[in-house]
């Protein structure tokens, strides 16, 4: 049998080059009879040795080409270029189901699709479509890729009549791509053994792009010397689905889990499906003229599933459970100095952090999810207001929890807004100014450190810090004598119930001020910052955690009892003694020749017991400037799994969670920034 | 090494397609008019597949069958009988008698070369 397709192999290429060679020169002479003769006569053989030795998908396909081939040769349809196109790349077309082992199967039906289609848009010009001798026989070539589940389980006198079980899981095998499962289990013991007699059996699972049918015949001459069951799983190639492997899984004498295998099939075809819909509607807008077949460049495989969140939320739970259990299990084996419990534990931890990191880029979406709506936003408003707006997204690759996702988008929707609203100036305003007519919004976004920055910027008129702090002193937010810098004016627009706009409009006068934005934003531990030079724009630069769940932290006590601050804020530390923060003026201590101003935690604390001699002073980053927090002392980095505080704690803003520690206490997590201003307020008072 | 053939048949031409067919498929091929012949060839020779066709002078397709699976040495070589469409019955008394699969008649080389390679590799 191979010996015959390999002798069609090889004919058929012979005939490929004919085809070609044939071709180049009808398209010098589009008339000559005998060259559409030859090329019709060689489609006829390909047909015909197609089918005769299994290539039926080229038989199928040749068949049509013949039919537009016969069409010319009876003089019914001219040869066009466009058939001639047709038909070169034909050539490559069958060169691919020709070298096709199985792998680029999906690529090439889609190709033939295409073909196909232009195939019948020359027969249906010519109103000839209705020739296709028996159009039966192409719409049963509409084969596509179905997974079968195959159990197989011989009586065991089936090699009496000669019959080899092996070959019936061989010929499975040879039918497409396959995963084998044994089961040996049924193996009696020696005194009961029969040799002859047939005691395993097996399950397969089975893609192919042949039919039903097909797989049945395997079994045609022993249907009744075993247990057949044949149980179609899904139109698709599960071999290509992401996270099948595991449940491909060959364990003997473990039956597959095909409820599992179904489950995701499933979720993963309707996924490819709506894919393929949206593609197709797209192509249908895109004119069919320009489609171009592909030869193949790689293999495309499904590139994601849709999971319910409620699934990934139980999972990072999860995942956090286990980062804590192993936080135990590693003090444990600290404390134990057992060599083999120290090396199952270190690569207990290397495990458990690699899951933790898959498992939290899980979570991750693309900013690029918030700039598709924001494209929209900008466009629509732009001209609702009458103004020339581009808007350009730079790194909207950058990935973010899918929770901070969901608090940045309104925001940033608002900061779009004032920047559309009051920041880009009408075109003749620009002009007069010398600026290009259209104005541009810049919404950029890149990682920094454990942090992901999200920058708007508008080439606008910028804000006026003189106004800005009129406005403020009109309302009443400041003392009219209130001496301010420009940076300190500007940030007087985060105040609650502050607007500049001269006439409210509907766009950004909703009563969403920037004091919302702020707000907003650090409710995921954001901040927020704003600068602005008059006539030239404004940029307004968010801040955020890369995650809510998992923190990386300085673990830090003060009077026995643990703290968690986030590295993401710490800039130096420096050890201090503790008579110098006792001698200190006005919580302000100077390290290495600058002023620092700090807070000493014991004391807002209000810890009355005696301090060590030696403390910890953390300088963390407070806007732009550094603010020292003293400490008892430093135990180390730490990675904290957030927990949110219980009820009754939940108004304490000084700490935004607590994590559970190896040894079972909790660390409580310190928000500096929080610290800083509630113990500002609480001292000027 | 290639595998062995022996085609029975009481039928010249039939005789001569599967010989050709399967000798240039790469198989080496024997050739019985009828049961008799047949058992008369195999005594004792190794053969990896018999093919014959149930109805023919002096012992019979089922009559072979049982022979094959009754004598020592080939109670396990597979054995495929040619029938037509139509003769349900025999096939089944065929299967019974020990026959591996079959083969309908008429066929085309690719059909008798797949009958063979679902029984010998």
């Amino acid at each position: 049998m191979d010996n015959f397709q390999k002798k069609f192999l090889e004919e058929a290429s012979d005939l490929i080059n004919q085809l070609e060679q044939a071709l180049l020169t009808l398209e010098q002479d589009m008339q000559n009879p005998e060259l559409v003769d030859s090329i019709f006569r060689i489609m006829h053989s390909l047909k015909g040795g197609g089918g005769m030795f299994g290539f039926d998908n080229i038989s199928s396909y040749t068949h049509k080409l013949e039919n537009m081939y016969d069409l010319v040769r009876q003089k019914k349809l001219k040869v066009s270029r466009e058939m001639l196109d047709i038909t070169f790349e034909s050539a490559d077309h069958i060169t691919s189901m020709l070298n096709d082992d199985g792998g680029k199967t999906a690529e090439i039906k889609r190709n033939e699709e295409i073909l196909n289609k232009r195939i019948d848009a020359i027969l249906d010009g010519d109103n000839f479509s209705s020739t296709g001798a028996d159009s039966e026989d192409s719409s049963s070539e509409t084969s596509v890729l179905k997974t079968f589940y195959i159990k197989v389980k011989p009586y065991e006198h089936i090699q009496r009549n000669g019959t080899n079980p092996f070959f019936l899981i061989d010929e499975l095998v040879g039918l497409g791509k396959t995963k084998v499962n044994i089961f040996y289990s049924n193996i009696p013991d020696f005194e009961n053994f029969v040799l002859d007699d047939t005691y395993i059996w097996w399950e397969v699972i089975l893609t192919t792009d042949k039919d039903e049918d097909a797989v049945k015949d395997v079994f045609i001459f022993v249907e009744d010397d075993c247990e057949i069951t044949i149980q179609k799983l899904c139109d698709a190639d599960v071999f290509v689905m992401e996270g099948i492997e595991p449940l491909l899984d060959c364990r003997q004498d473990f039956p597959f889990d095909l409820d599992k295998i179904k489950t995701l099939a499933e979720a993963i075809t309707a996924l490819e499906k709506a894919k393929n819909e949206s593609a197709a509607a797209n192509a249908a807008k895109s004119n069919s003229g320009d489609e171009h077949i592909k030869k193949f460049t790689k293999e495309s495989s499904i590139s994601g599933i849709r999971v319910a969140s409620e699934k990934i939320d139980i999972l990072m739970n999860l995942v956090s459970e286990l980062i804590t259990t192993q936080a135990g299990l590693n003090l444990y084996a600290e404390k134990n100095k057992d060599a083999e419990l120290t090396r199952i534990t270190e690569n207990l931890e290397n495990i458990s952090r690699q899951l933790r990191d898959t498992a939290f880029s899980i979570t991750l979406i693309p900013i690029d999810y918030l700039v598709v709506r924001f494209r929209r936003l900008v466009r629509d408003l732009s001209r609702e207001v009458g103004k020339e707006i581009e808007f350009e997204a730079r790194g909207a690759e950058t990935e973010l929890d899918k929770t901070l996702i969901e608090g940045i988008s309104e925001p940033l929707m608002h900061i779009l807004r004032n920047s559309i609203d009051h920041g880009i100036e009408t075109a003749k305003e620009r002009q007069a100014a010398g600026k290009p007519a259209a104005g541009k919004i810049i919404l950029q976004a890149y990682y920094s450190g454990s942090q992901v920055v999200i920058a708007v910027t508008d080439d606008g008129a910028g804000m006026d810090p003189k106004k800005i702090k009129r406005k403020a002193i009109e309302k009443g937010l400041i003392p009219s004598d209130a001496q301010l810098t420009d940076k300190e004016a500007i940030d007087l627009i985060f105040m609650p119930g502050f607007s500049t706009s001269e006439t409210v409009t509907n766009i950004s006068g909703r009563g969403v001020g920037m004091d919302v934005v702020k707000r907003k934003v650090s409710d995921i531990r954001g901040t927020v910052q704003v600068s602005s030079s008059l006539g030239e724009g404004t940029t307004i630069t968010i801040k955020l955690p890369l995650t809510l769940s998992i923190i990386d932290g300085m673990l830090v006590r003060i009077a026995d009892v643990d703290y968690i601050i986030p590295l993401s804020v710490i800039d130096t530390i420096f050890a201090v003694e503790h008579e110098k923060i006792v001698a200190s003026f006005q919580n302000v201590i100077n390290i290495e020749g600058s002023q620092y101003p700090f807070y000493y935690l014991r004391d807002e604390f209000g810890l009355t017991d005696s301090a060590p001699a030696k403390e910890e002073i953390i300088m963390v980053k407070y806007e732009d400037r550094k603010i020292g927090i003293v400490v008892d002392n430093i135990t180390g980095e730490y990675q904290a799994v957030l927990k949110p505080l219980g009820k009754l704690y939940r108004n304490q803003d000084i700490f935004s969670g607590a994590s559970i520690l190896g040894d079972g206490t909790v660390a409580l997590v310190l928000d500096t920034h929080k610290v800083i201003n509630q113990f500002t307020k609480y001292n000027e008072i | 090494m290639a595998k062995t053939i022996l085609i029975v048949d009481d039928s010249e031409s039939i005789r001569e397609v599967v010989n050709f067919t399967l000798q240039n498929a790469g198989f080496e091929v024997f050739a019985a008019g009828n049961g008799i012949e047949a058992q008369k060839f195999l005594d004792g020779r190794t053969i990896d597949l018999v093919i014959t066709d149930l109805h023919m002078p002096e012992m019979d397709g089922i009559g072979l069958i049982k022979y094959i699976r009754a004598t020592a040495g080939y109670s396990r070589v597979p054995i495929l009988f040619l029938t037509t469409e139509s003769q349900l019955a025999k096939k089944i008394e065929a299967k019974d008698a020990g026959a591996t699969g079959w083969i309908i008649k008429p066929f085309v080389p690719a059909k008798l070369l797949a009958a063979i390679s679902k029984v010998i590799r």
